[in-house]
C-alpha cells in the first residue's frame, strides 16, 4: 500500500511543482539554443542557394552530412567542443535545479515561489553535486564492469565461445539495469534527506540513502522501477517522434518544436515525479 | 606443336588424378601450373607439413633457366620483412607468433636435389631480410613447350596474428601457404619487352598474381575440425587416431586456400548450377539468410552482366571474432566475409563485404590481372561492380544504409572516400600497389577507380558499359588482362556502339582519370532573370528629336541566363536541367570543355532553379553542393535537421541528469 501512496503523493507533489518544472525546461532550452541557433544559421548560410538540401527531403540522405563534414570541419569541431561544454553545463544545471525541485516537493502546498526554488537550489548545490558525482561514479564503474567487460573478454580470449559470451553479456545488461536502479534510489534518498536536513552532510546523506534503499527495498525498488519505466517510455516517445516526424513546411517545423517541447516537459515531469515519490517515501519513514 | 601435345597430355593426366573426378567438363584456362599437395595440419604446433608435386609448363618461345616461387608466409618471419617494414610492427614476441615456410627437400622430376641451388631474391626493394621470393636455377633450362616437375617437402608455420592468413587458438585460415610459382610472362604481355618471371615480394599493400591452376589437395587434420576450401569436396574419410583426411580438387583457380575450426556451423544452398556452402560461427544464425541472399544476388548480377560463373561450387566464410583478421578476403571459389551478431538489417555492411569478395571471383579470379602491379584492375573494377550490385538490390540510394529515416548509397560512399581525400592529387592510377604514395593505395585503387568507372558508365550509358565488360570477359577470361587491355576493349566497344558520339573512343576520358590526377568540378555560378524592355529612346520626328516609347511586347518576356563554370581540370560532357516558374523544365547539353558557358533562355517564364548533372552521372564531380542553384531556396530541411538535433541533445542531457 505504501507504493500506491508514494505514486499518488509523487504525482500530487510534482503537479504542485509544475511552475518549477516549466522553469527547468525553459532554462535547459535556452542553454541548448545558445549552441543550436548559431549552428543553424551557419548551416543555412552554407546551404545558400544550393538545392543540395533536397537530399534531406522525406528523410536524411547521409550523403548530405558526409559531404558537408570536411568543408565545415572547423565549425564542426567548434560545434563538438560547444556540445561537450553544453552537456557539462546542462548537467551542472541539472544538479543545481534538482536541489530546487527536491525542496519544492517537500512542501505540502503550492506556496513555493520561484525565488524559494532558486534559493534552495543554491543552498543545496554543493552537497547535491557531491552526491551526484559519487553516484554517477558508481554507475560508470558498474557499466564498465558489467557492459564493457564482455567485449574485452571476447577481444582477448583465444578459444572462448562467442555465443556464450553474447548470452552472458545479455544477462549482464539486465543486471546492470537493476544495479542502476539501486544507485538511483541511493541518490534520491540521499537528496531527499539533504533537502530536509538542517546540516547538509553529504556522507550522512549517502549513508541514509543506502540504509533507506535496503530497509525498504521491495517498495522502493518497485516504485523506482515504475518511475524509471515511465521516464524511459517518454525518452523512447521523444526519440521516435523526433526522428519519425518529417515536416516539410515552416508550420510543420513549429509543430515539431511544440510536440518535442511537450514531450520534454513531460520527461522532466516524470523525473520530478520520481523525486516526489521518493520524498514521500522518505517522509513516511 | 610439341607444346600443344604436351599440354593436352598434361591436362589429361591432371584431370584424372583423383578417382577420375573432375570439376569442369572442359578446361577453361591453359592450366600452365598444377599442384598436388598432401598436407597434415598439426593443430598444436600450428604447422602444416606437406609434400607437393608442382608442375609448370613453359609456354614461352624461349628456354627458361630458373624458376621463381612465392613463399608468402616468410613475410611473417621477422619484423624486417618487406611486409612488416611497410606496415610497421612485427609478427610478435613469442615463438608461436612467427610464420614461415621451411623447405625440407626440393628436387626435379629426375630426382636431382635442388636445395643447394635455392636463393632468396628481392626484385622489388632489395631488402635482404625479405625471403618471400625463392629463385631456383635449374640444372637444365626448361625448353619451350616442356613441363617442369618439382617435388617439394615443406613445413608451413602459420602466424598468430591473422593478416589474411594465420591462426588464433584452434581457428585456422590457411592461405598463401605453399610454395607457389610466379607467372612467367611472355614478351608483348602488357607491353613487356622480354620474357621473364613476374614474382613480386609480399608487401603490406599488395595482393597476388598467379596462373590458373589445377589443385589436388589432401589435408589430414583432427577429426573434430570442420573445414572448407576453394576446392570441390571429393572425399572425407576417418583415419583412426581421431584424424580424418579431406580431399579437394579445384580447377582453373589462381589460389588455393582452406580453413578449419571445430566450431564452424555449416549452411548449404544452391543457385542454379552452383552449390553454395557458408561456414559461420555459432550464434550468428541471424546472419545466414542475409549472407546467402547477398551472395546469390551477386552471382545473378555478374552472371547476367559480365559472364557466367563457371564453377559448380562456392564456399564462403564468416570468421568468428577471434579470427576477424581473416575477414574480407578472396580466393575465387572461397572467400571470407565479415559480420557480427545483431547487426541490424538496415546496415548492409556484411552484405557489402560478401558482394565485394564474391565479385573478385570475376575480377582477379576469372580475369586474373596482376594485383601487385595494377591494383585498380581488380579492386577498382570490383568495387565499381560492388556499388552497382549494392545499390541495385538494396535500394538505389540505400545500398549501404537503408533505415526508414536515413540512408546512404554505396556509390555515394565510394565517391565520398575519393572526393574528400586530400591525397586525391598525389598520383594517378598507374603505380604498383606498394608504390602508391602517402597512404593513398586504398583510396586510389578502390575508391577513385570505382568512381571514375561509375562516371564512365554515366557517360557511355549502362548498356554499353555492360557490353564493355561482356567483351572484356570474352576476350580476357582465364588469362591475364592488364589495365591497358581493359582500356582497349572499352575503346573498341564504344567505337562500335557509340560511333556518333565518340568516334575516337574514350582515351580522352582515361587520360584524365585513370592516367590523370585532376579534379572534376563544375558549378552554377549564377542565375539571372531580366525582364525585356520596350524601346524607349530619342527619335527623329517632325518637331525634331523627341523621346518615344515603342511597345513591342518585349516587356512581357524574360531574358534568363544560367552561368556555368568549370572549376576543375577534368572535362566531361554534361547535362543541365533548368526549371521555370511556369512549371516547365528544359535539359541542355554542354561539352564541358571551356572554362565557362552561359545558357541563355528567352521566354515568358523566369528560371527558378538549375542543376548540373541532374541524374548524377558524373559521380567524380568533387563538389555537388555547387551543382545546383535555386532562386527560392528551401531551408526547411536544414532547419528541421537542426531542430531534431536540438531535441535529441535535450533528451540526451535529460538522460544524464539523474
Ligand atoms: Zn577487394
Amino acid at each position: 500500500m505504501k507504493i500506491i501512496k508514494a505514486i499518488t503523493s509523487g504525482f500530487q507533489r510534482s503537479a504542485r511543482a509544475s511552475k518549477q518544472i516549466l522553469v527547468v525546461w525553459l532554462i535547459n532550452t535556452l542553454a541548448i539554443s545558445l549552441l543550436i541557433v548559431p549552428f543553424r544559421n551557419l548551416l543555412v548560410n552554407e546551404a545558400g542557394n544550393s538545392m543540395a538540401p533536397d537530399l534531406l527531403k522525406g528523410g536524411t540522405d547521409l550523403a548530405y552530412w558526409l559531404d558537408l563534414m570536411p568543408e565545415l570541419s572547423g565549425p564542426f569541431t567548434g560545434f563538438m567542443i560547444g556540445l561537450l561544454a553544453l552537456i557539462g553545463v546542462v548537467w551542472l544545471l541539472g544538479v543545481f535545479l534538482s536541489g530546487g525541485l527536491f525542496d519544492t516537493l517537500r512542501a505540502n502546498s503550492c506556496g513555493v515561489t520561484i525565488g524559494d526554488f532558486f534559493k534552495a537550489s543554491a543552498q543545496l548545490f554543493f552537497p547535491y553535486l557531491w552526491v551526484t558525482l559519487m553516484v554517477t561514479g558508481l554507475i560508470i564503474i558498474s557499466a564498465l564492469l558489467l557492459l564493457a567487460a564482455p567485449a574485452f573478454i571476447l577481444q582477448g580470449g583465444g578459444s572462448l565461445n562467442e555465443e556464450l559470451v553474447m548470452k552472458i553479456s545479455e544477462i549482464l545488461r539486465y543486471v546492470f539495469m537493476a544495479v542502476l536502479l539501486i544507485w538511483l534510489l541511493v541518490a534520491d534518498y540521499a537528496r531527499a534527506w539533504l533537502a530536509a536536513a538542517d546540516k547538509k552532510r553529504v556522507f550522512r546523506a549517502l549513508g541514509y540513502g543506502f540504509r533507506a534503499t535496503f530497509t525498504t527495498f521491495f517498495t522502493s525498488f518497485l516504485f523506482i522501477l515504475f518511475a524509471v519505466a515511465l521516464q524511459a517510455l517518454l525518452t523512447w516517445g521523444g526519440v521516435t517522434l523526433t526522428s519519425g516526424f518529417q515536416p516539410e513546411t515552416g508550420g510543420g517545423l513549429f509543430l515539431l518544436f511544440l510536440l518535442t517541447s511537450v514531450l520534454l516537459i513531460l520527461r522532466i515531469f516524470m523525473r520530478t515525479f520520481r523525486y516526489g515519490g521518493i520524498t514521500s517515501l522518505y517522509t513516511m519513514g | 606443336m610439341i607444346y600443344r601435345i604436351s599440354l593436352i597430355v598434361i591436362v589429361i593426366i591432371w584431370s584424372s588424378c583423383i578417382n577420375g573426378q573432375v570439376v569442369l567438363d572442359e578446361p577453361l584456362s591453359s592450366r600452365l601450373t598444377a599442384y598436388n599437395i598432401d598436407a597434415r595440419l598439426n593443430a598444436d604446433a600450428k604447422t602444416i607439413h606437406a609434400s607437393m608435386e608442382a608442375m609448370w609448363v613453359n609456354d614461352s618461345p624461349g628456354e627458361v633457366p630458373d624458376v621463381q616461387m612465392h613463399l608468402y608466409l616468410n613475410a611473417f618471419r621477422s619484423n624486417k620483412s618487406t611486409f612488416y617494414l611497410s606496415s610497421g610492427g612485427g609478427p610478435g614476441l613469442r615463438e608461436i607468433d612467427y610464420g614461415y615456410v621451411d623447405i625440407l627437400s626440393l628436387s626435379d622430376s629426375r630426382g636431382e636435389d635442388l636445395i643447394g641451388r635455392m636463393e632468396y631474391i628481392q626484385p622489388d626493394d632489395g631488402n635482404e631480410h625479405d625471403m618471400t621470393v625463392l629463385r631456383v636455377p635449374l640444372s637444365e633450362p626448361v625448353q619451350p613447350g616442356d613441363t617442369l616437375w618439382l617435388n617439394i617437402e615443406f613445413v608451413s608455420k602459420l602466424p598468430s596474428t591473422i593478416r589474411r592468413t594465420g591462426f588464433t587458438g584452434n581457428f585456422f585460415f590457411v592461405a598463401q601457404w605453399f610454395p607457389k610459382f610466379g607467372v612467367y610472362e611472355n614478351r608483348g604481355m602488357g607491353g613487356l619487352e622480354t620474357d621473364g618471371w613476374n614474382c613480386h615480394q609480399f608487401h603490406n599493400n599488395s595482393e597476388f598474381y598467379a596462373n590458373h591452376s589445377v589443385y589436388n589437395v589432401n589435408v589430414t587434420l583432427p577429426a573434430e575440425y570442420v573445414a572448407g576450401s576453394g576446392g570441390m569436396l571429393i572425399d572425407e574419410q576417418e583415419m583412426g587416431d581421431s584424424l580424418k583426411v579431406i580431399s579437394w580438387r579445384a580447377e582453373d583457380i589462381v589460389d588455393f586456400a582452406w580453413t578449419a575450426w571445430p566450431d564452424y556451423q555449416v549452411a548449404d544452398d544452391t543457385w542454379e548450377h552452383v552449390a553454395i556452402r557458408f561456414l559461420y560461427p555459432p550464434g550468428r544464425e541471424d546472419q545466414v539468410e542475409r549472407q546467402m541472399q547477398a551472395v546469390k544476388n551477386a552471382l545473378e548480377y555478374l552472371d547476367e552482366r559480365v559472364g557466367p560463373y563457371p564453377w559448380p561450387h562456392l564456399t564462403f566464410v564468416d570468421p568468428p571474432a577471434i579470427g576477424g583478421g581473416a575477414g574480407g578476403m578472396e580466393y575465387t571459389t572461397i572467400f571470407t566475409s565479415s559480420s557480427m551478431t545483431g547487426i541490424p538489417e538496415w546496415i548492409h555492411m556484411p552484405e557489402m563485404v560478401t558482394v565485394h569478395e564474391f565479385g573478385h571471383a570475376y575480377f582477379m579470379g576469372i580475369l586474373a590481372s596482376n594485383e601487385f602491379e595494377e591494383p585498380w584492375v581488380d579492386e577498382g573494377i570490383n568495387t565499381y561492380w560492388e556499388t552497382r550490385i549494392m545499390d541495385h538490390y538494396w535500394g538505389p540510394d540505400k545500398g549501404l544504409v537503408n533505415h526508414p529515416l536515413f540512408w546512404l548509397s554505396d556509390k555515394m560512399m565510394q565517391r565520398l572516400r575519393y572526393v574528400k581525400s586530400p591525397m586525391r592529387f598525389v598520383t594517378d592510377n598507374t603505380p604498383s600497389s606498394w608504390e602508391y604514395p602517402h597512404g593513398s593505395y586504398g583510396m586510389m585503387s578502390y575508391a577513385k577507380a570505382a568512381v571514375w568507372l561509375n562516371t564512365l558508365e554515366g557517360i557511355i550509358g549502362t548498356p554499353v558499359m555492360d557490353e564493355v565488360f561482356r567483351e572484356y570477359y570474352r576476350r580476357w577470361g582465364f588469362s591475364h588482362p592488364t589495365g591497358r587491355d581493359f582500356v582497349d576493349v572499352t575503346n573498341e566497344v564504344v567505337k562500335r556502339l557509340l560511333a556518333n558520339s565518340f568516334p575516337d573512343g574514350m582515351d580522352w576520358f582515361f587520360d584524365q582519370t585513370l592516367y590523370g590526377t585532376g579534379d572534376c568540378d563544375y558549378r552554377i555560378a549564377g542565375i539571372t532573370n531580366h525582364k525585356g524592355r520596350s524601346f524607349r529612346g530619342v527619335m527623329q520626328s517632325d518637331s525634331g528629336m523627341v523621346v518615344q516609347e515603342v511597345k513591342d511586347k518585349a516587356d512581357t518576356l524574360y531574358y534568363s541566363t544560367v552561368r556555368l563554370e568549370r572549376m576543375g581540370e577534368v572535362m566531361v560532357p554534361l547535362e543541365i536541367m533548368v526549371w521555370f516558374d511556369d512549371g516547365t523544365t528544359v535539359t541542355r547539353e554542354w561539352d564541358g570543355k571551356s572554362r565557362y558557358s552561359d545558357l541563355e533562355f528567352h521566354g515568358a517564364a523566369k528560371i527558378t532553379s538549375a542543376r548540373i548533372d541532374p541524374e548524377m552521372k558524373i559521380l567524380m564531380d568533387t563538389d555537388i553542393s555547387n551543382n545546383s542553384m535555386t532562386t527560392e531556396p528551401d531551408h526547411v530541411p536544414v532547419r528541421r535537421s537542426v531542430r531534431k538535433m536540438a531535441a535529441l541533445i535535450h533528451l540526451f542531457t535529460q538522460l544524464l541528469t539523474i
